[in-house]
């Protein structure tokens, strides 16, 4: 459990960063997020030996993956493909994960406020408005050489404002103990 | 594990390959190998695409509406929401544990089930023991009533208990290290990022945190400050405890930036202040959570600053 426990801990860290990855190579997020999901499962099946490289391993199995989906959309039609059964409806994201995600939305925000108006914009375009980088260099009156920098100066700022992976406190007792 | 810290250096080739695989995808063999090149560059490559993630507020909420994402089962074994000092390793094991258990846990959701609200939401959850829970927006509980005990965590938000008596089955909400207990009574509970709140509209409740515990009667009200454990009791009128289910919530006292917290649970989209400085500004008064937009323009009004708002998604709190 408490190698699991790690595995999934290092999971959720990366989680975002394996659905682009995936999604370079299978070309939707939905999609991508399938592929991710399915390497969650396939990284925490119990395996005798400790992981050198747990966050490599991790890639490859996405990447492995994403490829087999690629091959696949060749020769089946998008509606047959389908999540595993216990993925169907009635599950929502566990509360624990939410309250991850809000942590980095609030971490985010605050270093948002704080980016210098042109490049706030920038991203804001970008990300919020899915405008081009042409387009939001025109609407800076910068180049787009400019407005690609600003875009990702942005991102740099926004991801150094979080926290990095913390190591897992497995040597910790458990708190409680029932009853 | 690879635990490196990202260099300034990686952090900035992470996004400026977020931008290029965005624009063209056929790059991702060359990004592979620089993602392999060094195990910072994993870690940059984490961070740069949470902070993307983040931008987007409606992204929880579209994954929560469709299967497939990480840790998706909603009933969860119970053992495992008990330890809770350590939320990464509660969220490990809860999920862990929830995929062991497999499809068994989904046909049995009764009891365990978890509640959850969205944006703008609330809901009223009905317990078997006729105790009763309204949810605010944005709010995550975890129910257990298995053992001798009834037991509540709050997981994040804010919640209305109205609890039925049970002098032989004590009433317990965990939230983070601090827990509130009940025979009876109805109180209010909130989470958010500065503190925890505690209000009591009826009856009595204690409540501990670490090493130190307080009782509260009818009336009271107990804010614990996160930064630095500090506790300040305080008297709240009966009637104003937990005034969001109305639609109103009454703020003494309070700042710019817990209003604000507040807020962002009933709008769509991003509510910024401008700076630190107006954040920490106090306000009092009686908001309308139903209606957002309104509620800043009071808000602002008061403090002489001004809404301006970027787009529908971004809405920036500015001093004049």
């Amino acid at each position: 459990m408490s190698d699991n426990a790690s595995r999934l801990q290092l999971y959720l860290h990366h989680r975002a960063a394996l659905i682009n990855y995936a999604k370079a190579v299978v070309g939707e997020h939905m999609l991508a997020e399938d592929v991710v999901q399915d390497a969650f499962l396939r990284f925490v099946e119990p395996s005798d030996q400790a992981l050198e490289q747990p966050v490599a391993y991790l890639y490859r199995i996405v990447r492995n993956l994403a490829l087999d989906t690629r091959r696949r959309a060749g020769t089946e039609s998008r509606q047959q493909h389908s999540p595993p059964q216990w993925t169907q409806p009635g599950q929502t994201q566990s509360p624990e994960q939410q309250a991850l995600q809000q942590e980095d939305l609030n971490r985010v925000a605050a270093s948002f406020a704080r980016l210098p108006e042109q490049m706030r914009v920038a991203v804001q375009m970008h990300r919020l408005g899915e405008y081009t980088l042409q387009q939001i260099a025109t609407h800076l009156s910068v180049s787009v050489s400019t407005a690609h920098r600003l875009v990702r100066d942005a991102v740099v700022r926004l991801a150094s404002g979080l926290e990095a992976e913390q190591p897992a406190p497995l040597s910790q007792p458990k708190e409680r103990s029932r009853g | 594990m690879d635990n490196a810290s990202a260099s300034p250096a990686s952090l900035d080739q992470a996004s400026e390959w977020l931008l290029k695989l965005e624009a063209d995808p056929a790059q991702f063999e060359a990004f592979d190998q620089w993602l392999h090149a060094a195990p910072e560059h994993f870690e940059a490559w984490a961070r740069v695409n949470r902070a993307w993630a983040a931008m987007v507020p409606e992204a929880p909420r579209l994954a929560t509406s469709r299967p497939g994402t990480s840790c998706s089962l909603a009933p969860q074994p119970l053992q495992v929401a008990r330890q809770r000092r350590s939320r990464r390793v509660l969220l490990a094991a809860a999920c862990v544990g929830a995929i062991a258990i497999g499809v068994a846990w989904l046909g049995d959701p009764a009891w365990r089930a978890d509640y959850h609200t969205g944006m703008g939401e609330s809901r009223v959850v009905q317990l078997a023991d006729g105790s009763r829970i309204t949810l605010a927006a944005q709010t995550a509980v975890n129910i257990d009533y298995q053992g001798t005990e009834r037991r509540v965590e709050l997981v994040r938000g804010e919640a209305l208990f109205e609890v039925a008596h049970n002098a032989r089955r004590p009433f317990q909400v965990n939230v983070g290290a601090a827990s509130v207990r009940v025979l009876g009574t109805v109180f209010d509970v909130a989470l958010s990022t500065a503190g925890l709140k505690v209000e009591v509209r009826e009856g009595a409740v204690g409540v501990r945190a670490t090493d130190q515990s307080w009782r509260l009667a009818a009336g009271q009200r107990l804010w614990l400050e996160t930064r630095d454990g500090h506790a300040q009791q305080s008297a709240i009128a009966a009637d104003e405890v937990a005034s969001w289910v109305d639609g109103q919530q009454f703020f003494e006292n309070a700042r710019v930036s817990d209003v604000v917290e507040q807020l962002r649970r009933y709008q769509h989209g991003w509510i910024i202040i401008g700076n630190d400085a107006l954040g920490q500004q106090r306000v009092t008064g009686l908001y309308d959570l139903r209606d957002p937009p309104r509620a800043l323009q009071a808000l602002m009004a008061a403090l002489g600053g001004q809404v301006v708002h970027y787009s529908a998604l971004l809405t920036v709190l500015e001093e004049k």
